[in-house]
């Protein structure tokens, strides 16, 4: 009696995972006023999580770095705005003004490495000629 | 007075003297500016008269100088905010930007002035006009906006 309850159980379980593995999570994809879609590609995203993203979100409670560049919000930005995100990416890591230095002493494994600046520049810079085009 | 105090003024003063032959380092005006933002890119009167009177002392080479630039050490100051103001966005050098740099500017000016960043807090404190209204504020940040979409799509 309780085997045919445990086994009735496993099968629903299953039944029910079985199902929800067809309904695909939608990526969070926000299409610009023309048309297009701006999406950050996850290693990007990682190099943002790691270094910048606690400052630049939508509900950090660092003010100044908020009203700066919320980075959960790229996507909802007009054309022309997002490119002067992307170009104040580029500039505020090539001059290493970010992340800032207060914030590394706290943290220093959060600082970008070499790679990871160079690549998230060369994103944001291709990015950003992407949508002047 | 006693006379130690005196001695310390007369030293004080002879210092101010002193300091004022020192060159500030003052950025000249380029009277040949031939880009004049403002009729090139059909700025509205009333954004127009909020560039010259709360951004073109530091932005241009149409710098109005005021009486304590001449002297020192607040011509110091003067100078320095001057050649740093310049250096990020000069109105008179405009045309002169790519596009995309204009694009990034004008994202930069909506920002700053939006969260109250720029005018200066200094400059606020001698130019009175200079402390925009939020109505202001907003026709100014909506002027830049749009100036910005108006460009993307040339």
């Amino acid at each position: 009696m309780k085997n045919a309850r445990i086994i009735t159980l496993s099968v629903f379980t299953l039944a029910i995972a079985f199902l929800m593995s067809f309904t695909i999570p939608e990526k969070e994809t926000i299409a610009t006023p023309e048309g297009d879609k701006f999406e950050i590609p996850s290693d990007i995203q990682d190099i943002f999580d790691k270094s910048c993203f606690g400052c630049h979100n939508t509900d950090t409670k660092n003010d100044k770095g908020k009203k700066k560049l919320m980075i959960d919000k790229l996507a909802n930005l007009s054309k022309a705005k997002l490119v002067g995100k992307l170009d104040g990416i580029v500039e505020a890591v090539k001059e290493n003004e970010m992340p800032p230095e207060k914030f590394l002493e706290k943290f220093p494994e959060n600082k970008l490495t070499k790679e990871e600046a160079k690549k998230l520049m060369d994103w944001a810079n291709n990015s950003a000629e992407e949508l002047m085009k | 007075m006693s006379k130690e105090l005196k001695i310390i003024l007369l030293i004080l003063l002879g210092l101010f003297v002193v300091v004022q032959f020192i060159p500030s380092g003052m950025p000249e005006n380029n009277s040949t500016n031939n880009f004049n933002f403002i009729a090139n890119n059909n700025v509205p009167t009333d954004v127009a008269n909020l560039l010259k009177s709360s951004c073109y002392d530091c932005h241009s080479q149409e710098v109005k100088f005021p009486w304590y630039s001449y002297i020192a050490p607040i011509s110091w100051q003067v100078a320095t905010d001057i050649n740093v103001g310049r250096e990020h966005l000069d109105f008179s050098n405009w045309e002169e930007l790519s596009k995309r740099k204009k694009i990034k500017m004008l994202g930069e000016i909506s920002d700053e002035v939006s969260i109250g960043e720029m005018p200066m807090r200094i400059y606020k404190i001698m130019h009175s006009e200079a402390n925009l209204s939020e109505e202001q504020r907003n026709q100014f940040v909506n002027w830049a906006d749009n100036l910005a979409e108006k460009i993307m799509e040339d």
